[in-house]
Order: structure tokens, then sequence, then C-alpha cells
């Protein structure tokens, strides 16, 4: 028995899934969880990690980033299914290193471009090369959308004749064969509910492909719409204003309410936004988001969005040991991330 | 035969030459208007209790004033007045444009340094320009025309009457007021000194004290108190009239803060009388403090609601300037369509419906065209209501001047026909006709 | 429910079974009826009827008059003194923001139902307008070099949040952007025109001569052509700007010489050539508060007049209304853009225009011109229920739209929007 074991002893476990244990155990056998409970044997040649007046939580999960990319190239929609994020990973940038102090052990990068904009890869913010930052290469298809005929085209076009040609193994065709039958899922950033009505009857004929809408704040115009389709949301965590006023709206919480699956992601794709996430989750929680689904919006909703709830995005056995040691409820004013742990092995100790 | 053929011609010559000299002289031009309604605009009076409006009424005019105005009833039309029947229609005061850049030639706009005392626009009056010719037809008959707000202190404006007829009698007053600016534009370019607020504001305190020392100079010597003569600097001058009180100052401004800030440097601190112009941006907010000073008047145009963006209450509402300014206790409160070139500054009156659709009252809406302004630049004694004494500025019109429905008919300035639509079926009946009528 | 009977009686049964169906079936499709009842009913073709009754059935006016029965269940809607309308039509518009994207080949693919200004003529009862792919007409000739054809436009509703209802037609014209001015844009129309028209005559004279001669080839239709053959087909009018009087004629000159519909857009000029647009029977969009000063180059009339739209009516051109602004301005600026339509029809009518005409121009005759006027542009049944209900005379400064329907529902409520809730003019 070479692998690692760990126990974590805490006064707090949420699991998010299956409530709050307290005074817990979690063992960790391989980087992933082998048990989580209260009466749990801890082997004796477990490192313990006492965390007894701590509260443990899982990683963070950003469904839709660009964080360290060269940059979106904007210009007209156009058809690149065969562009991977993949291709241009950096591990060593700082904003990857802030990113994973401020919680996030899952980030999924997305390619730039308008249309069909390519392949995005999901990763954890760490690693000593390209290819260690992976978990999955090719874990999703990205599009941008705009309304107008040309982006519609570019989407039917591409997708109807992906359907006549689903053997095929062109890196063209291939990653919308794969979209097409749901292998992975497809994220569609659509900013503007006006938009958002031009695309969901596009998206219709396609049942079998996982959608998900990343939408601008907007959208809870929309937000009964949204519920209908059941197509899961990724917002940013933002109260905004409606237009013209000094009204706030708690968005995440009008499109929760209305019955949407909702991912929240930081107002500012960059470090600095993701250092201020929890603060940002904890300002919409505090004006009347419900706090099991802000909880949930973090972690296991984006984790399903991306296909990997299998394995991220809650506390239980038998998923990657990503968690957070944190010195209260990630919600509480102060709380600070004492430890970030990334499938069993601790790589932040923080103050 | 051919004497009295003769005879008859030179008489009918001399009558002709005769009326025609009478016309000429504004001493002889003698009128009569009828008219179905005449609102006067007296200050004072209010629409309600009638004293404002007259029904079928009588205005005379003799020598280019308002010679008597009353029922029909109480007025008898004396021999030798031609006479107007506007019976179906209203007499109103001429309407009194407060803020215009209209009618002057050359730019409007010296924008070497800040600050600019010594400059006036009388100078660059244009009798030809276009869009005086197009005011009259919206019945505006006397205007403010100002320096442009590129920079601190544009100058002197000019105060001119829209009787084109004889240009050298157009100016009513060549130092109309003194033309501040505190917000937005100067910062364009107005000079390297000042480029911010803090810097404007001190230029324009330091010119404002050396200018108060300079009338307080020689207000003293003019009264005795004081033996030895100041220097003269003709640069200061005419900011001499602005402390004396003669004339009013006209300070471009915006938003609450910026209106305060007009209040308090000019009204407060130097006892000027002040006219804040524009407002826009939240200014109304300190309609409260504005309505405190009897020296501030607001002079709202040409945005007369507050655009969405800039709207400090942010509440995706209309909000009209004026009627917030007017609910706040404003009394002193005028409209303006701030003008350039040709093609807005007939549309006075229309601003002031616009002004009324959006809240303000409908009297109120008209006093702030009429009497409210005149006030405001101090003309109120020649201008802006139908009074005994008062110049025969008088607009005909189918109905309220509010009213965009029906065009203006005839305009008076001075007594004078100065414009009379085609089309109007009003008849001038000569005294000589109705002499003749009668006898 | 009927349950199946023995065989014999089965088709009689049948049939009751479907009759009985049917009945509840319609009786389900009765979708509530909405009346509005008691205002004055300015039905644009049919005068005024006052304390009259308006039925909407299925988003369509279904009933119109001053004694009519209203169903028992149907939503009654009080207009007792309010001015009852047919929505306003803005035959020009240059407005900006209601496409969600910067490239518009097809306006249909890129409409915003929640854009502001359609809550902004929502609540100035304007219901109905006509859109271009740029925002105003100045850019499309910037835009497009020495091309005097393209780009789209279409008609479209304010329905606010409903996409589905929000186009009406697309294309209904072809915009076309010459002038005496713009001599290179205005060649290249005519050489196209005439390539198109050679082109047509050399086709029809091949489809008469083909069954004879095999060996004939069809004549070659040269490229970019397709908008001037529909030109001449006369399937779509072309919108043209003319304002002074040498333009618009002009512009009359190219419909004799190849018959095609125009509707002339400006139009300042216009009074001095009434006469000469009437003949071709040439319809316009003008704004009877655009100015212009008489040219001191040109001896006979010329300049702008507030008579323009009376003299034109008078010489027998049709012609819609639109304000100086054709959009909904959020900057300040009151009485001159679509916030307050009426109000430049109200202008034309101190010009010397009948109340009936100008209210005409702001709604049927912007119809026609747009090519919608089946649906909308007047009370009648038939028609779509566009309607709004305001508290005094158009043509009244005062006067504010309370409600406003489009397809029978109900989408602006002065009372409960903020954005004129406060002005009750109760003083």
């Amino acid at each position: 028995m070479g692998e690692e074991i760990t126990a974590i002893k805490a006064d707090r476990i949420d699991t998010v899934t299956s409530g709050l244990i307290e005074n817990g155990v979690i063992v960790i056998r391989g980087g992933k969880i082998s048990a989580i409970g209260t009466d749990v044997k801890i082997p004796s040649t477990a490192n313990i990690i006492d965390a007894r007046d701590k509260t443990i939580f899982p990683g963070l999960v950003n469904p839709c980033s660009v964080v360290g990319l060269s940059g979106s190239p904007g210009g007209e929609p156009a058809s690149n299914p065969h562009y991977r994020v993949a291709d241009e990973l950096y591990p060593f940038q700082d904003a990857y290193r802030r990113i994973l102090q401020a919680g996030f052990t899952t980030l999924a990068l997305t390619p730039g471009g308008n249309g069909i904009a390519g392949q995005g890869a999901i990763v954890r913010p760490i690693g000593q090369t390209p290819e260690g930052m992976l978990i999955t290469e090719s874990g999703l298809l990205m599009i941008r959308f705009e309304a107008n005929e040309k982006a519609k085209k570019v989407i039917t076009d591409a997708f109807e004749s992906a359907k006549k040609d689903s053997a095929s193994t062109d890196p063209k065709v291939k990653p919308l064969v794969r979209a097409l039958q749901g292998e992975i899922p497809t994220l569609v950033r659509c900013g503007w509910p006006g938009a958002a009505l031009h695309l969901l009857p596009l998206l219709k004929p396609y049942e079998k492909m996982k959608w998900v809408l990343v939408a601008g704040p907007e959208n809870y115009r929309i937000a009964e719409k949204l519920a209908k389709s059941k197509i899961p949301v990724i917002i940013p965590a933002q109260i905004d204003f409606e237009q013209f006023t000094r009204n706030r709206i708690n968005v995440p919480k009008i499109l929760a309410e209305a019955g949407v699956k909702i991912a929240c992601v930081p107002i500012m794709d960059n470090a600095e936004g993701h250092e201020d996430f929890l603060r940002q989750m904890a300002e919409l929680v505090k004006y009347g988001l419900d706090k099991e689904t802000a909880k949930k919006s973090m972690t296991i909703h984006p984790a399903q969005m991306l296909a990997l709830d299998y394995r991220l995005g809650s506390l239980e056995v038998g998923k990657d040991a990503n968690l957070l040691i944190l010195s209260a409820d990630p919600f509480e004013v102060g709380t600070k991330i004492h430890q970030v742990m990334l499938e069993g092995k601790i790589v932040y100790q923080g103050p | 035969m051919k004497s009295t053929i003769l005879t008859v011609s030179v008489v009918l010559v001399v009558l002709a030459v005769g009326s025609l000299s009478a016309q000429d002289n504004p001493a002889a031009r003698k009128l009569a208007i009828k008219a179905g309604k005449i609102v006067t605009m007296t200050p004072g009076a209010e629409f309600a209790t009638g004293k404002n409006v007259i029904n079928d009424g009588v205005i005379l005019v003799s020598g280019g004033k308002i010679e008597a105005i009353g029922p029909a009833s109480s007025i008898t039309i004396p021999q030798g007045y031609s006479l107007i029947d506007a019976s179906d229609r209203w007499a109103t005061p001429g309407i009194v444009e407060a803020h215009t850049h209209v009618g002057t030639e050359g730019g409007f706009n010296d924008m070497v340094t800040p600050i600019n005392p010594e400059l006036r626009i009388d100078d660059c009056v244009n009798p030809e320009d276009v869009g005086i010719k197009a005011a009259v037809t919206g019945g505006v008959t006397t205007i403010h025309t100002m320096p442009g707000s590129g920079t601190n202190l544009a100058g002197f404006t000019v105060i001119i009457k829209l009787d084109t007829s004889c240009p050298e009698k157009m100016i009513l007053r060549e130092i109309g007021a003194m033309k501040i600016a505190q917000a937005y534009n100067p910062e364009r370019e107005g000079g390297d000194l000042g480029r911010t607020r803090m810097g404007m504001s001190w230029s324009l305190r330091q010119m404002l004290k050396q200018a108060k020392a300079y009338a307080k100079a020689w207000q003293e010597y003019e009264q005795g108190q004081r033996k030895e003569k100041p220097e003269y600097k003709p640069e200061l001058e005419n900011m001499r009239k602005a402390f004396s009180g003669e004339i009013p100052t006209i300070v471009h401004t915006y938003e609450g803060w910026g209106v305060m800030q007009t209040m308090r440097m000019f009204n407060d601190e130097n006892q000027l009388k002040v006219i804040a112009t524009h407002t826009e941006g939240g200014g109304y907010m300190v309609g409260k403090e504005a309505a405190k000073r009897d020296g501030v008047s607001i002079n709202v145009g040409p945005f007369l609601w507050e655009p969405f963006f800039w709207n400090a209450e942010q509440d995706n509402r209309f909000h009209c300037v004026a009627a917030e300014f007017y609910k706040a206790g404003v009394k002193n409160l005028s409209i303006n369509t701030d003008s350039v070139g040709f093609g807005e500054q007939e549309e006075l009156a229309f601003n002031a419906a616009m002004s009324a659709r959006l809240g303000l009252d409908d009297q109120v809406a008209l006093k702030a065209i009429t009497i409210n302004p005149a006030r405001a630049i101090a003309i109120a004694d020649r201008v802006g209501s139908l009074e005994v004494g008062k110049d025969a500025d008088i607009v005909i019109k189918k109905g309220s001047l509010l009213d965009p429905t029906t065009p203006v008919d005839l305009v008076l300035i001075n007594g004078k026909i100065v414009y009379q639509r085609k089309g109007s079926a009003l008849v001038v009946k000569q005294a000589a006709e109705r002499s003749r009528e009668k006898g | 429910m009927h349950k199946h009977r023995t065989n014999f009686q089965f088709s009689i049964c049948n049939f009751l079974a479907v009759l009985l169906l049917c009945c509840s079936a319609s009786a389900a499709a009765d979708e509530k009826m909405t009346a509005i009842k008691g205002g004055d009913l300015y039905t644009i073709t049919s005068g005024i009827i006052k304390n009259g009754t308006i039925l909407i059935k299925d988003g369509k006016i279904s009933g119109i008059g001053q004694n009519i029965d209203v169903p028992k269940n149907a939503e009654v809607i009080d207009a007792k003194g309010k001015v009852v309308m047919p929505g306003l039509v803005a035959a020009t518009t240059w407005l900006q923001g209601l496409r969600s994207s910067r490239e518009i080949s097809k306006i249909a693919d890129s409409l915003d139902p929640f854009d502001f200004e359609v809550s902004l003529a929502l609540a100035s009862g304007v219901t109905t307008a006509f859109v271009t792919a740029t925002s105003s007409p100045y850019r499309r000739v910037q835009s497009s070099g020495e091309n005097p054809i393209g780009g789209t436009n279409a008609v479209i509703k304010m329905t606010y949040g409903d996409l589905d209802n929000m186009l009406v037609k697309e294309p209904v014209a072809e915009n076309v952007s010459i002038s005496n001015q713009q001599w290179l844009r205005k060649t290249n129309f005519l050489l196209s025109l005439r390539k198109a028209k050679d082109y047509l005559q050399k086709l029809a004279e091949y489809q008469k001569a083909k069954d004879k001669d095999k060996k004939l080839e069809e004549p070659k239709k040269p490229a970019e052509l397709d908008p001037y053959i529909r030109l001449l087909g006369r399937q779509l009018p072309a919108r043209v700007q003319a304002a002074t009087a040498d333009d618009i004629l002009a512009a009359l000159e190219i419909v004799d010489e190849f018959g095609i519909r125009i509707i002339l857009e400006g139009g300042i000029e216009a009074w001095i050539v009434a006469q000469e647009i009437a003949r071709r029977d040439v319809p316009l969009v003008i704004t009877p508060r655009d100015k212009q000063e008489p040219r001191k180059d040109i001896s006979g009339p010329s300049g702008s007049t507030m008579e323009n739209a009376a003299i034109l009516k008078k010489a027998g051109v049709r012609f819609a209304i639109v304000p100086q602004g054709p959009y909904f301005g959020i900057g300040g600026m009151a009485g001159r853009d679509l916030m307050v339509l009426p109000m430049e029809a109200a202008f034309a009518v101190s010009g010397g225009l009948d109340e009936q005409t100008a209210l005409e121009a702001i709604t049927l005759t912007a119809a026609e011109i747009l090519g919608v006027a089946d649906r909308v542009g007047s009370l009648q049944v038939g028609k779509d229920a566009d309607i709004i209900i305001l508290d005094g005379h158009p043509f009244h400064y005062r006067s504010f739209v309370e409600l406003t329907l489009i397809n029978g529902k109900m989408l602006y409520d002065k009372k409960q929007s903020t954005y004129f809730s406060h002005i009750t003019h109760d003083n």
C-alpha cells in the first residue's frame, strides 16, 4: 500500500450535496475521498490534519473563464471547432496561483472568437506542464452567439453537416459530433436577453446536446423562459442595477427562484475577480439568494454543467479530494482560506 | 376739369403722404386691437382670479407704447386710430428669450483666456441674421443674445428687439448681462489657467473680488464718500454695472452642486443678481435653496427634462426641470431655447408647451416666456406684459401661445407690425378708412 | 365525454360526439374577449364614434360601433372620456438599439424586444415602425460608397419582451441613396436600372422566340442586378431621399423613365413641385418643422414652409409625417422626437393642414406607405388590435397615452409605468 492516506478531522464538513457533518472525518486515499462521516475509522498510517475549529468546503469550480489565455480575437462569426485551448496553456501564470489560493480547484478555460469558437479545456489551476494542468483536454465546445443571420447560419450549418457525418475523424467535425451526441457539454455565451430569444429556438432541435447558457445579468428578464427551457445558466455573481435606475436586482436570486439551475462566476474574469468571489457570493446571499443554492452554484452545479460531477463539486465518497479548509462558513465576513487541497495534496497553506 | 383733377390728385397725394408720414412717425402711430382674449401676464396677477385675462378686450397703442388696455366695454376707440379686429383671437405680450446666441455674427466664443471682462457682443449684432426673421414668426420679440460658454467669463451680452426695419434702434440695452460659464463647456480649452473647476472658481473669484472693489471705489467716489478718484480701468467698467445692480449676471451651470456653487459665489458672496441657466443634471435638487434667494432666478433649457443617464434621482422617470424647480418654490422661473442659427428660436413657445406637458402649470409656462425672463434680464419696465406704459410688443394668435396647432398671425414690436402671416385674414383698417366708414 | 355506443348507433353518436366536441372545442378556443367601452373612437376611416365600443378577439378587432353587445365574460376596459385611436405608425425611424448585433443582413434575426426604445415607444403610443439595418440614412449613405442601393429594412411592432410577434414584414422597400450632389451614385443607379431593363427586354424576347429557335441561348443575368429587377417589377418601392425641388424632380424623372415605385423621404421643398409629385402618385415622408433657408441662387421659390403639408394635400399628394428626431430620446430634449409624434402633425395643422389628414399621416397613410395597411393604421374590424387610449386629443400638447395594446394585449399602462405616472395634470 504505497498510496498516501490523509485524514481530516473537522468541526464542520459542508458536503454541499448531503448537508453538514459536524465533528466529522474525511479519509482520503490516492487523491480521492474514501470515507466521510462522524464515525469513520481513521487508518493508522494516515496523515492527520487537525481542522477542529475549521469548516471544510468543496473546492470551487469555475465553469467558464478565459484567465491566462491570449484573448478574444473578435470578428465575424466563424466555425472553428478544431481550435483547442489546451494547445495554448501556460501553467506558470501568477493569475492561476492566485485563483488557486482563492479557493478554485477547477477551471474551465474557454476559447475566444465569435461563432463556434472551439474546444475548451477543464484544468486544475496548477501544474508543472500544460498537460499536468489538464483534467480533460477537450472538455467542452464553446460558442459565442450574437443575434444576426450569419451567426445563426454558422451554428445550424455546422451542426447539420456534422449530423450527416457522424463517423468523421476530421478534427473540424469530430468535436461537433461529440457535442451533438452529448458526449461533451456545449457552452453558448449570449449576453442579452433579446439575443437569447433568438438563440433558444435554434437550440431546440438538438435535444441530445448538453447546452449551457453563459448569460449576462440582463437575462433576468427572461427568467421564466430560461427555466422552461431547462437549460442551465452560468451567471456573474452580480447584483445589477435596473436600467436607468438605482434599483438593485439580485439577478442570480431571480433566476434561481424562477427554477433555473445556476452556476455563479466572478463578476470580473481575472485574478482579482476570483479573489473577491466569496465576498460577491456572500453579498448575493445577504440580499436574498438562498444559501444552499449559493453554495451549489459554486460547486456541484458548475461540475454538473461540465459533466464532471462524477468526480468534482461536492464532498462525497469516490470524488476527488478537492477541498478548502476555511476558518468559518464561506459566506461569513472575514472567513479565511487556511488551506487548499487538490486531489489529496495541500497545494496552498494560508495564514 | 383739369384743375379739378389736379386738385383732387394733389389732395389725394397729400393725404397719402400725410398718412404715410403719420405711419412712419412712431409718435403718431396710433393703433387699436380688438382681441377675443387678452392675456396680460401682469406680474402678481394670477390667471385663476381672472386678473390676468381680459375677455373681449381692447388694446390702444400710441407712440410705440400701450396707451390703454381693458374690456371693450370700457374703452372707446378714438378717431385717428387704425383698427385690427382680432376678435376671434388672443393677444399676448411678445415672447422674451433670455438665453440665445441668435442675431450675432463672427462667432461667440473667444477662447484665448478664460476671463474676458472687456468683451461685449453688442459689437457683433447682425440684423440680417435669418434666425431673427424666423424668430418673429414664432412670436418672439425680444432676445437676450450672448457669447458662448467656452470660457468662464465670456464677456457681456446684448438685449435686442427683433424689429429689423430700423437696425439702429434694435438694441434695447447694449450691455445686457455679465455672462459666466461654470461647468463642462469651459473645461474644453478655455485658456491655460484654471482648466479644473478649482482653478476656474479661483479665477472667477479673483475677478469678482477685483471688480467688486473697483465698483465700490467708484460708487464711493461718485457719492462723495471718497475724495481720491479711483484709477479708471476700462476693462472693469461693465462689471461695475453688475455690481451696481443695473444688470444681472447669467451663469451657465449644471447639476445640484453646480447650481449651489453658482448661487453661493455670485449671490451670497457678491450680492449679484444671478440667473442660473441650463441647470440640468440635478440642479433642481437645490431648488429650495434657489427659492430662498430673491436675487436668484432660474432659466431652464434647452434640455427640458432630466436625461435618463444624468438624472440625479435615477428613477426611470421623466422629470420636468422647470416643474421641479417650481415645486421647490422657485417663482423666478423662465425657459429658453439656447438657439444657434436657424430653426430653433421661433419654437420658444413650444418649449414652454413641452414643459407644461411634462408637469409645469400652464400659466407658469406662459409667464416663463414673457414676464419672468423680462424680469430676470431687468427689462420688465419695458416688455414682458401688456400694461399701460410698456412697449407695444404684441402677438396675435388663434388660441394660446402653447397650442402647436395654430400659427402666430401678427406680431407688433413697439407698436409696429413686423410680421403678418400670409393667409391670417387679419385686416388692418387704416384710420382714414375707419373715419370714412363712420362718416 | 361520450362513450362508444353499439355499432348501429355509432355513426349517429359519432356525429353528435364530433358536433359536441366541436362546440366545446370552439368554446375552449373562444379566447376571452376584450371590450374597450365609452371612449371617443377615432377610427380614421369612418370618422369619430362618440361613446363607442371596440371588441377584440384573438388579437384582432372583431367589432366596433356605438351600440354593440359585449359578451358577459369579456374583459372590459373603461375608456369613458378618453380618446381611442389606432396605434401610431412611424414611417421612418433611426432606432439604434433594436438590433442585437453589429452586422445586420436580416433584421428579423437581430431584433431585440427588450430594448428600452421599445418601452418608450409604447409609452408614446407608437406601435408600428419602419427600421433599417443601419441607424440612420446618413450612415447608410456613408457606408455604401458608390453603391446606391442596399441594406435591408423592415416594419416592426413594439411588442416588448415578445420576439415572435415583433416582425411584421421584411423588407418593405429598397434603400436607395442618390441625389444630384452624389452624382457617381446616381450615375450607377441609372446605369444599373438601364442594364436591368435591357436584360429584362432581352429575356422577354428570348421567352417569346425560344420555342421556335431551340438554338437560342438564354441571356445571362448580369451580376448584382437583383434589386433593380425587383424595382422594375414594381415589387417594392425605392425609398429615396430628396429634399430640394431639383432632387425631387430628378427622382420623378426616374419614375417616368423606368416606371418604378418610389417613396420620397424629406421633401422639404415638395410644396414647390406638388403637382408634379401628384401626377406620379408618389408618396412622401415629411417633417413639417424641417427648416431650410430660401436659396439665394434660385430665382423661383425655395426653402421650407410650414404650409408644405397643406399644399401637398391640396395637390392630392399622400404623405406620412415623422419628427426631426425619428427615435425615442432619453437625452432631455423635448418635443422633437418620436416621444411626441402627434406634435409634429400638429405643426402641420398650424400650417393649414386639416386635422383628418394630419391624423392619417401618423396612422393609416403611414401604414399604406409601409405596405402594412391591411393590418394596422385604423380602427376597423379585421385589423390588428393595436390600440392606444389617450387622456385628450392627440394634438393637444398635454395629452398622454394611458394604455397601449398590441395584438389585443396590453403592453403599457401609464399608471403602472415609472415614465409618466407622476404627471397627472391635476393643476
